[in-house]
């Protein structure tokens, strides 16, 4: 008796530690992507204020 | 996450909580099998989650192809990998019931046989669709794939009654053979399992919206230098030049 219901709880942990290890993956995933979203938007903007002073340096000349 | 999110999580987390109580202790052991039989409540709600959730592929596999929505192609990949994680599972609980009760941990029985062949056809989906690039041809061949692969779920289905099968068919179309408490802690786990498969399909969709939203900014960023530095290479050097 007492081993079937070890034998249940591995079970039990197994399918739910399972669930728990993919939503971990998925959160992990989506961490990853929304960082590189950010870094990517960052480096967006500093090339477009290097591009616009480079312009009014232009027009100052 | 916002409070509706981690609100749905609080929810599901104490559903997951009373579903265990109900599988590992409230519910009657069985005659035959004694405590074993509440292998059972995993195992079958997973195998109903892996068998719904490549239904929902079927579907987005089949909207795609008729309207070519990219929001059809991001439910499909969600559907197929969230599909194939309950597979796995049920296969694995499968094989642990069937070492004490049948004695072997696989035996080569049709629904067993079956439920493999799919994990492992859409084990070849997914590989297929990473082996290719970005683009329309790739959601197209992933849509025709599952389409086609589909076909073995009604044969998972029917396994049991066209050939002959040592897997218990409990559940038919005849009703619950079973008795009333434990079909209550069935369903009340396959209530909690499709929750938390609704939470999985929104985080993943989630997940695929935002790594097509930073391809498509980087894409066009792309563009838009190589347009740039096309400009750049074409222009004239003087503009004198320019008016010769």
């Amino acid at each position: 008796m007492s081993h079937q219901l070890g034998y249940l709880w591995a079970v039990t942990l197994l399918v739910w530690g399972g669930t728990c290890l993919y939503v971990m993956s998925l959160w992990r995933r989506q961490r990853q992507v929304e960082r590189a979203l950010r870094e990517w938007q960052l480096e967006q903007a500093s090339v477009q204020k290097c591009d616009e002073s480079a312009s009014f340096t232009a027009a100052d000349d | 996450m916002n409070w509706v999110s981690k609100g749905c999580v609080c929810l599901v987390g104490l559903l997951g909580l009373i579903d265990l109580y109900l599988a590992l202790i409230w519910s009657p052991p069985e005659a035959q099998m004694g405590d074993l039989v509440r292998i059972m409540y995993f195992h079958v709600a997973s195998a109903w989650i892996a068998l719904i959730s490549f239904c929902v592929a079927f579907g987005a596999a089949v909207g795609y192809l008729l309207t070519r929505r990219q929001r059809c192609d991001m439910v499909l990949v969600a559907a197929i990998e969230i599909g194939l994680v309950y597979t796995a599972l049920t296969l694995v609980t499968g094989a642990l019931w069937a070492k004490p009760v049948w004695n072997a941990w696989w035996t080569w029985d049709p629904r067993l046989t079956t439920t493999l062949i799919l994990w492992f056809l859409f084990i070849g989906c997914v590989l297929l669709r990473a082996s290719m690039e970005d683009g329309r041809r790739r959601a197209v061949v992933t849509a025709v794939y599952t389409v086609v692969a589909f076909l073995d779920v009604p044969l998972i289905h029917l396994s049991v009654r066209l050939w002959r099968s040592i897997h218990p068919d409990l559940v038919n179309d005849t009703g619950f053979h079973m008795p009333g408490s434990m079909a209550f802690t069935l369903m009340f786990g396959f209530v909690v399992f499709f929750l938390v498969y609704v939470l999985l399909l929104y985080l993943r969709v989630r997940l695929e919206w935002t790594r097509r939203t930073l391809a498509r900014m980087r894409g066009q960023a792309g563009v838009r230098e190589t347009l740039v530095g096309e400009a750049y290479r074409t222009a004239p050097s003087t503009p004198m030049d320019g008016r010769r």
